[in-house]
């Protein structure tokens, strides 16, 4: 009766601690799950916050289009007028009005090549208004509008417009 | 000894079911998870809505009635819509002139290619008043089978619009 019992009791811890094992295995896998089901999302987050960044980023940009200083005053928020770009090359007096490191305005197409100067302008590619290119700029679609010919007719061209700098830091 | 078996079968039968709940709550977990991936639209892009804006105002070779009146993108559209024959001052078909500069527009402006984070692409215009749609133009290139960023472009053209729409594969 007694080995009995000693045998009974012997084989109720057994199953006791098959038990614990099979609870600590099931909460290792659960919190295992959940580890991987939560880095997952933190990644995904943390990919659309710099999608969201970017574009805001690439939003305040385009903005710059719109200020009166750029802006083409034919009824198009996201115009450049060439004519006012060109203008404002060089001029010392810009430099800190928009808080930028870096504000160049590019045509895209049709292609071209080259520095815009007084001589080589329109027939040029890259008006660089503010500084030097420091690390990657934020840039912008815009439309490139000036007055051609003779008759002056509205001419629009697409490029970009770069900028780095505290004035765009969203 | 029948008692000790049938605690062995309790148990066995214990834990089946709990292997039968965990498996349930994952496969419940993974439906939520694969049907909310499944369930989001297409991403819109910043960037392709502001280069649809910019393309809509460039100015083309194609002068509609006389020269220097050169038409934009947007007017191709509509006067490609209106008339497919109708051609430019300079006898070329508004439509093929539309589609050769869209193709310039589209090639200067995103680097598509099998090496690129960019694998095709596909440059839709439809007009559509609810009750019918017209294909107007369709410009594709690349792969495009995978997952894609998109945006849309939408001109007035009574009764209905005209819908441009630009889809970038990656």
């Amino acid at each position: 009766m007694k080995i009995l019992h000693a045998s009974c009791s012997k084989k109720g811890q057994m199953k006791i601690q098959q038990m614990a094992f099979v609870l600590v295995a099931l909460m290792i896998f659960f919190v295992i799950v959940t580890l991987f089901y939560f880095s997952v999302r933190v990644k995904t987050l943390e990919q659309n916050a710099n999608t969201l960044k970017e574009e805001s980023t690439k939003e305040l940009v385009r903005k710059l289009a719109s200020s009166p200083e750029l802006s083409w005053s034919r009824g198009c928020d996201n115009c450049i007028d060439m004519d006012k770009a060109m203008l404002l090359k060089d001029r010392k007096s810009y430099v800190d009005f928009w808080n930028l490191d870096y504000l160049a305005i590019e045509k895209v197409y049709p292609k071209t090549s080259g520095d815009c100067t007084i001589a080589t302008y329109p027939n040029c590619n890259k008006i660089i208004i503010v500084g030097t290119n420091i690390g990657i700029p934020s840039d912008a679609f815009v439309s490139l509008c000036r007055l051609e010919g003779n008759g002056g007719y509205e001419k629009c061209e697409l490029g970009r417009i770069y900028a780095t700098g505290k004035g765009i830091t969203s | 000894m029948k008692y000790l078996n049938k605690k062995g079968q309790e148990e066995m039968v214990g834990f089946v079911l709990i292997v039968v709940i965990v498996a349930v709550i994952f496969l419940v977990f993974l439906g939520i998870a694969l049907r909310q991936a499944g369930n989001t639209p297409a991403r819109e892009s910043v960037d392709i809505t502001q280069f649809l804006e910019s393309t809509m105002r460039y100015t083309t070779g194609c002068a509609i009635n006389y020269v220097p009146a050169y038409a934009t993108i947007g007017d191709l559209i509509k006067k490609c819509y209106e008339n497919g024959e109708s051609s430019c001052v300079s006898g070329e078909n508004v439509c093929s002139d539309l589609k050769d500069e869209l193709n310039g527009l589209i090639g200067a402006s995103w680097n598509i290619g099998s090496e690129s984070a960019n694998k095709g692409y596909e440059f839709k215009v439809v007009y559509d008043n609810n009750v019918t749609k017209q294909d107007i133009v369709l410009i594709s290139g690349g792969n495009c089978s995978a997952d894609f960023t998109s945006s849309e472009s939408i001109l007035p053209e009574y009764p209905g619009t005209i819908i441009s729409s630009f889809k970038l594969c990656t």
